[in-house]
């Protein structure tokens, strides 16, 4: 079963290229006909969009992380001061 | 006249190490997720700021300055690891992980249970989750972690993740697409087994 006119390989690689700019008229309308179709391509865009949002919020977490150099690490830096 | 600016120097970036030291280290694991990396990064940087120190314009804040040092160095380190040969790995692993979730038609192989569906509790507010979710990020390659930090961290465009990378726009694409491919199945392997 071919799912109009765009493979799920296609519709999945779109998502991608849809998070760095718009798509062009014709891909946003294959890409919508084929979401109608594919309910595992459905599946995988509700995944996708979670997964960006998980990331969006463990990267605020890790923002916050404060870290604390070694003295031997800062006594490495000093050594390679030369 | 050469020995003292040297002292000069040398002091100044001793006094700058112990004061944005820690701020620095934080900075680059934040961007790397590697301890060893920050470090390394850290040490590059205060080796350059020391080696240009005449750059450094008396009265300017230093901390802007070893920044803008620091953050150079962070995208030297990603565009390294696009060098031809990862970006070659990257594909064959990427093709060899294509043909796992897609037939020869393009149609998913390996159906992976939609995450979504979770009903028990909202994702995003379980921190195991995220655990697992950061855990598998650690463990994308090098060159993909790069296009991550370019999208998600610096919000850049995707022009400039190009750029910075050294990478078209279809490899751009295509790396993100392999990395939410790969989180989606080391999603679905990691956390259900906890």
């Amino acid at each position: 079963m071919r799912i109009v006119l765009m493979s799920c390989r296609q519709a999945a690689l779109l998502d991608s290229k849809a998070s760095f700019r718009t798509l062009n008229p014709i891909e946003a309308v294959k890409l919508k006909m084929h979401l109608k179709m594919c309910s595992n391509c459905q599946d995988f865009y509700k995944d996708s969009a979670l997964i960006d949002e998980a990331i969006e919020k463990i990267t605020q977490q890790r923002e916050k992380q404060q870290m604390e150099l070694s003295d031997t690490q800062r006594n490495k830096i000093l050594d390679a001061l030369k | 006249m050469e020995a003292r600016k040297l002292l000069d120097s040398h002091s100044a970036i001793s006094q700058w190490l112990a004061k944005y030291g820690d701020d620095m280290y934080s900075w680059a694991f934040y961007k790397t997720s590697s301890k060893e990396t920050a470090e390394d990064l850290v040490q590059d940087t205060m080796v350059s700021a020391f080696k240009s120190y005449e750059k450094y314009k008396p009265g300017s804040n230093p901390k802007t300055w070893l920044y803008t040092i620091l953050n150079n160095k962070i995208i030297d380190y990603y565009r390294a690891s696009n060098t031809q040969k990862s970006v070659n790995q990257t594909t064959l692993q990427g093709k060899n992980m294509d043909d796992d979730n897609f037939d020869s038609n393009g149609l998913w192989n390996k159906v992976q249970d939609p995450l979504w569906a979770n009903t028990e509790e909202h994702l995003l507010d379980n921190l195991l989750f995220l655990k697992v979710l950061a855990k598998c990020i650690d463990n994308l390659p090098a060159n993909w972690k790069g296009v991550m930090v370019g999208k998600y961290i610096d919000h850049k465009k995707g022009s400039e993740i190009c750029k910075d990378l050294g990478i078209s726009p279809s490899n751009l694409w295509q790396i993100a697409h392999r990395a939410k491919q790969q989180l989606r199945i080391c999603l679905n392997q990691n956390w259900k087994d906890n």
